[in-house]
């Protein structure tokens, strides 16, 4: 295969405008002179500027001009830097090439064997080289080819010419970066004959409702299939819990003839069962999908149902299925005796019954602790001997209630069969145990959708767990005739639902439909002006970061995003901002100004800045998207800018679900960091640096080096907060704990020949960018920046150990109390606390009647002088707050400084970020709008005002709305902020003591210390 | 040092350097004036002194207010408890000089009387501030209350099981212990920080002193049931001691609160007394 490299004169030479030049096979000289391969008629370019040259399969530009600058996107080059595609060079001051490389020849084989050629991490316009295949089949619609969507395997990838450093690490480490993942297209088929049409719609909540509503409308073959009843999971809320309706701003489909809005869960499920009822909507309910054969047109679904097995014929299939997946079943002998179940809707049902619960997760354990309380004999049942995937509340309950023997165990043991009056399972020692029953519950967790639909050849962009299967803009996916809306591809939000369910039988009909979001994102555009298609368009064509997003991922992410027009010198964010949302340049230019981080001993406040450009089509904010950390850099625009704003989450899932973009994020975050660290580090050392680099992900707890280890190289870490052991009288102590952005193992490079002077483990979930010795060592040698680097922090550890040795424990306490991911903790001195619970009054007070801080619970440290400092239960604002993961409606934000908040306006009350928070400080309630009762009625009718406020918490009778959300700390946001910007917290402020602070967790540690002394 | 200082240094001691100074200059004053007719409540600077401890006191009493402005703006809670404490402190002296030392069997020196409980109690509730926390977090020794009663109630419930198959006489003993375990009770009972009455004491006492005849199998089971007993007992007195430490939290403030409020009301008493019949 070969690789072909032009560049395109794009500004700065009238004459030459647009100008294509071949770039030859070796090297070719670029200036004003005569003798120049490449000739640039402008007089402020040198004779000789600057040199391309293949070096094996890699472009390399070098600089040769004495007097005059060479840029690549913006970084001054001042030797050499190789080149990827895509980069804008300027030579002086004015002119502007563009250089494309496009691959020829197309070669599989190629693909894995190509050595990985050197790449500047920042150059965005590696995407638009490696995207090559992806960017010419197109998301834009309507595309005439491919005809046929292949399975990415089949798909004869080119050699990627720019696979990202972070994955392309010695090929014998990194997966090999073969064959990008295809993505469907909407493929233009002459429209189906309506009558030829047999839709079988496969589950009926909301997305499968709307469809099977349109399909009815149109009159249209259809059958709606549900393996339970119609909106099962909405029959399942509590009554009168009340459905919201997300997000606020996004319409249905006018044609839809289907009512929702918010309103309670009676009201949703009979405007739905109505909407069914009138279209005629031929609804089958109980009726599991088995497997589906065949293809477009003649599909074969085998079904079981009430009346037993069948198989039903459909040409087309529309999967609204959700992403909860399958009760897993035992599938042993025997276990379709009618006691053996895989839910308990009621424990209170039974009572005396001996009763076998299979499963140690939160709903096994959940299960079996309600049955024992009432009075049931219960055995609990466990396949290996660890609980561990319960959350660490049910696993305290469910050991305690073993180890009184108020619940029988038994570990290491599976389901063999059950018999007419008995369970018999085998353990791992093949012994059998036979237990008499009465009632069996499986508790077997789930199988997510993802296994049956790889089943029917549905592929997934990436392994990760999370990822999403792709659909083309009709929601087709790779198996053309099976079309998937909802929750799973993406949209876990009602009205996203009902849209896609509307707007995926049009598409089967070969019918136009305007998306609903069209009003939306068309608002977005009103200043920059144009339709949403041609913006659409350009932002394809101008950002290649997001090219390879189909058409409905782009809409989403532009219907969570904010489309902003800057005017020159104005601020984005500032250094040290907690937001983290990541930005695109449509449009413009913007200027990164970064501290210099080679020196740890310097305060920030005395450290130099270091500049960088990012232009049109470049990115900002990939820091904040992987670390979650503070914003490193400050971003001023210094042109016009259009910008897009996304959302942090939304870029997050994006890049679960779109390999190539994570490479090139991954890539820009590698290199902007070396640069903070080690400024006088060329661009293309750097870029050398960052290409051998690796990525490695940490599980909490799991260990990245031990101590005596030989060492592999200096870690980065990219995401969450490492902490460093070191063995002390035959036990580990924790001495330091290092967060994103910092570097750990740096003595072994130091002082190559040495093990490992102390164990580095995971606190929380982490991520390290992993430099090796080798390569790391030749810089040391050559770099004296690096090495005095390496030598302070040297110091620092040399510094931790010693107080570790004095004030034992400290460190580790901490990290059990929670501090590890804190920005901003809630402590109190107890001895000064005098328990009036005037913190919690106020907190309650000023939020609704809930108060958001627990005073009592949480750790103490007593230190040795005498003094306790307490962590009360409260909102510590986390690095990488948990609890933001997965919010359907995005009502989880975070502030520039640092506060996480809800807001309750809203949040749908799913629960996810309590379930999430690790740390037990959100909760679930009623907030109370009303003011509460006034001053003087509680100061002189404190009983009858409690009573007002208990009996206004209490839901009115008849199920009337009532919502619980979720609530947290808030930083007490709505409050004015003091003289000094600080926030005012009302529990600080309410202290009569001053016992309470909010504080800084590296203050915290110092305050320690300091009582130590 | 970054962390939380008491309300007593607040603002490098602000307060007591504004109560020591207004003492200060209300002496000179006192000592410099020479009224007609002597030294009294009634001269000038008697009414001078008089309206600044009347208003002193009354600001005094808005603390119970400000304490529940959870919103309010401005000074935090804290400073307003470090003037209280001063300022309130430095009444003490500064009514004698309003009322140039007479003291008699009246209303005026029934408000001033009031007012020296008041400021005693208040002195007692710093002192008890400064003692108690500690004390109690020892006791507390990072468990937190709940966890505690939670504890006790794991105790009963193993309790109930470790006298299952045992004669009638230790089911006794642990019932005697679950229903007649009191904990509070009355202000009185809740400051001793003990019942001598207990029934967990009683219940283990009467374990000890059992004189059943036990097999072995059955031996183990009274050793498991004395030890559960054992530990629910020291769980009980900690719970005790925790409730007499918040106890003496709150025992100041039960006299320095209705004190206050008859101070408030002698003082309107006196004022309206002393410009009606003047």
């Amino acid at each position: 295969m070969s690789i072909r490299a032009t560049l395109t004169v794009m500004g700065g030479l009238p004459d030459q405008a647009g100008q294509v030049f071949e770039v030859g096979a070796g090297s070719t000289t670029l200036g004003r002179g005569l003798n120049c391969g490449i000739r640039l008629a402008d007089r402020s370019i040198s004779r000789l500027h600057a040199e391309v040259v293949w070096e094996g399969e890699t472009l390399v530009l070098i600089h040769r001009s004495q007097v005059n600058r060479t840029l690549v996107n913006g970084n001054q080059i001042l030797e050499r830097t190789p080149l990827a595609g895509g980069e804008e060079i300027q030579l002086a001051d004015r002119v502007v090439l563009r250089l494309k490389l496009e691959v020829e020849a197309v070669a599989a084989e190629a693909a894995s064997a190509t050595p990985d050629p050197e790449v500047d991490a920042t150059q965005l316009g590696s995407v638009e080289a490696s995207a090559v295949p992806i960017a010419d089949s197109g998301p834009a619609p309507p595309v005439a080819e491919p005809a046929e969507p292949a399975p990415a395997s089949e798909l004869a990838s080119p050699a990627a010419p720019a696979s990202p450093p972070a994955a392309a690490a010695e090929g014998s480490v990194a997966e090999p970066t073969t064959a990008h993942h295809l993505r469907p297209v909407s493929v233009d088929e002459p429209p189906p004959d309506p009558s030829s049409i047999n839709i079988a719609i496969i589950g009926a909540g909301p997305a499968g409702i709307a469809a099977g509503v349109r399909a009815a409308e149109r009159g249209l073959k259809h059958t709606l299939f549900e393996r339970s009843v119609l909106a099962d999971t909405i029959v399942k809320y509590q009554k009168g819990k009340l459905v919201m309706a997300e997000p606020p701003q996004l319409p249905l489909q006018g044609d839809l003839k289907m009512v929702f809005e918010e309103a309670v869960r009676e009201q949703v499920l009979a405007w739905w069962s109505e909407a069914a009822t009138n279209a005629g909507t031929n609804l089958v309910e109980a009726t599991e999908v088995l497997s589906i054969q065949g293809e477009k047109g003649a599909f074969k679904i085998e079904m079981r149902g009430p009346g037993g097995a069948k198989t039903v014929d459909a040409t087309h299939i529309v999967l609204s299925i959700g992403v909860q997946g399958d009760l897993r079943k035992f599938g042993v002998p025997g276990d379709d005796q009618p006691w053996v179940t895989y839910q308990l809707d009621d424990p209170g049902a039974y009572e005396d019954k001996r009763v076998i619960v299979v499963g140690v997760g939160d709903a096994g354990i959940e299960n079996a602790i309600a049955l024992a309380e009432n009075g049931n004999e219960v055995t609990i049942v466990n396949r290996r001997d660890e609980i561990d995937r319960a959350k660490p509340m049910n696993k305290a309950a469910i050991e305690a209630k073993i180890k009184t023997g108020e619940i029988a165990y038994l570990t290491h043991a599976s389901a063999d069969r059950f018999e007419s009056d008995a369970a018999v399972f085998k353990t791992k020692a093949g012994e059998e145990v036979r237990l008499d029953t009465d009632l069996v519950i499986g508790r077997l967790g789930a199988t997510p959708p993802r296994s049956f639909l790889e089943s029917l050849g549905v592929s997934f962009p990436s392994k990760d767990k999370e990822a999403i299967p792709d659909v083309s803009d009709r929601y087709e996916s790779n198996v053309p005739g099976i079309y998937m809306v909802g929750a799973l591809v993406g949209y876990p939000l009602i009205k996203n639902c009902m849209n896609q369910g509307f707007e995926v039988i049009e598409h089967v009909l070969g019918e136009s439909v305007k998306p609903a979001d069209e009003p939306v994102l068309a608002n977005k555009f009103v200043e920059v002006g144009g339709s949403v298609s041609e913006n659409l368009a350009r932002i394809q064509e101008a950002v290649p970061t997001l090219a390879p997003l189909t058409m409905v991922q782009l809409r989403q992410l532009l219907f969570e995003s904010k489309v902003r027009i800057e005017k020159p010198g104005v601020v984005i964010y500032s250094r040290a901002d907690f937001d983290n949302t990541f930005f695109s340049i449509i449009e413009g230019e913007v200027e990164l100004a970064y501290l210099d981080n080679s020196d740890p001993t310097i305060p920030d406040d005395l450290r130099t800045e270091r500049r960088t450009k990012r232009l049109a089509g470049q990115f900002f904010g990939e820091d904040g998207l992987i670390s979650g950390r503070r914003r490193g850099e400050t971003v001023t625009t210094t042109q016009q800018c259009i910008v897009i704003e996304t959302p942090r989450n939304t870029m997050t899932k994006l890049t679960r679900s779109v390999e190539d973009v994570k490479k090139v994020i991954d890539a820009a975050y590698v290199n902007t960091a070396l640069a903070t660290l080690f400024p006088s580090l060329e661009s293309a050392a750097r870029d050398r640096l960052a290409d051998r680099a690796e990525t490695l992900m940490h599980r909490a707890g799991e260990v990245i080096f031990g101590e005596g280890d030989e060492p592999d190289g200096l870690h980065l870490i990219r995401r969450g907060t490492a902490e460093i052991y070191k063995k002390h009288e035959g036990s580990e102590e924790q001495i330091d704990s290092v967060r994103a952005g910092s570097t750990i193992g740096e003595l072994a490079v130091l002082h190559p020949g040495r093990t490992r002077t102390a164990t580095a483990k995971a606190g929380v979930d982490c991520e390290t960018v992993l430099f090796p010795t080798e390569i790391i060592l030749q810089y040391v040698e050559s770099s004296r920046e690096i090495r005095e680097y390496l030598e302070l922090k040297e110091q620092e550890f040399i510094i931790a150990d010693a107080r570790r040795q004095h004030g034992r424990g400290t460190m580790m306490w901490l990290q059990k109390a929670g501090g590890k991911e804190a920005t901003d903790l809630l402590m109190i001195d107890e001895t000064l606390c005098v328990r009036c619970d005037n913190c919690e009054k106020a907190c309650g007070e000023t939020h609704g009647g809930v108060s958001r801080l627990n005073r009592e619970a949480g750790a103490t440290y007593m230190t040795s002088a005498g003094s306790a400092l307490h962590l009360p239960t409260a909102c510590q604002h986390c690095e990488n707050p948990k609890c933001m993961t997965d919010c359907p409606p995005d009502a989880l934000n975070r502030d520039p400084n640092g506060e996480v908040w809800i807001n309750d306006e809203t949040c749908i009350g799913c629960g996810n970020c309590e379930a999430y928070c690790p740390y037990d400080v959100i909760k679930m309630a009623k907030v109370d709008d009303e003011p509460g009762p006034g001053l003087l009625m509680r100061l002189l009718f404190p009983s009858r005002a409690k009573k007002k406020a208990a009996s206004d918490a209490k839901p009115a009778e008849g199920g009337a709305a009532t919502v619980k959300k979720a609530v947290k700390c808030d930083l007490c946001r709505e409050l004015p902020a003091k003289k000094s910007g600080a926030p005012r917290a009302a529990c600080v402020a309410s202290c009569p003591t001053g016992a309470i602070v909010r504080i800084d967790p590296g203050e915290y540690v110092d305050e320690i210390y300091e009582r130590q002394g | 040092m970054i962390g939380p200082r008491t309300f007593l240094e607040y603002q490098n001691y602000r307060y007591l350097k504004v109560a020591l100074s207004t003492l200060f200059l209300s002496i000179v004053v006192y000592v410099v004036d020479d009224p007609p007719g002597g030294r009294s409540g009634s001269s000038w600077t008697g009414y001078g002194l008089g309206t600044i401890a009347a208003a002193t006191i009354f600001w005094l009493m808005w603390l119970g207010i400000r304490k529940r402005s959870y919103s309010a703006t401005g000074a935090s809670l804290k400073g307003w408890v470090s003037a209280h404490v001063y300022l309130g402190t430095g009444l003490l002296f500064l009514v004698p000089l309003h009322s140039a030392f007479e003291f008699g069997w009246n209303v005026h020196t029934l408000a001033y009387a009031l007012m020296c409980v008041v400021c005693i109690s208040g002195i007692l509730g710093v002192a008890f501030y400064a003692l108690v926390p500690t004390s109690m977090t020892r006791n507390r020794n990072n468990i937190t209350l709940d966890a505690m009663l939670e504890r006790i109630a794991e105790i009963d419930s193993e309790c109930r099981m470790a006298a299952d198959g045992l004669p009638d006489y230790y089911a006794h003993a642990v019932v005697t212990s679950i229903d007649d375990t009191r904990i509070g009770g009355t202000f009185r009972s809740q400051l001793s920080g003990k019942d001598a009455d207990c029934g967990t004491s009683r219940a283990l006492r009467s374990l000890r002193t059992s004189e059943v005849d036990l097999d072995d199998e059955a031996k183990e089971q009274e050793r498991k049931l004395i030890e559960l007993i054992a530990r629910k007992e020291l769980l009980l007195k900690q719970i005790r001691r925790d409730v007499r430490f918040k106890g003496l939290l709150d025992l100041w403030l039960i006299v320095h609160v209705p004190f206050a409020f008859a101070t408030c009301a002698a003082l309107i008493v006196h004022i309206f007394v002393v410009f009606w019949y003047h």
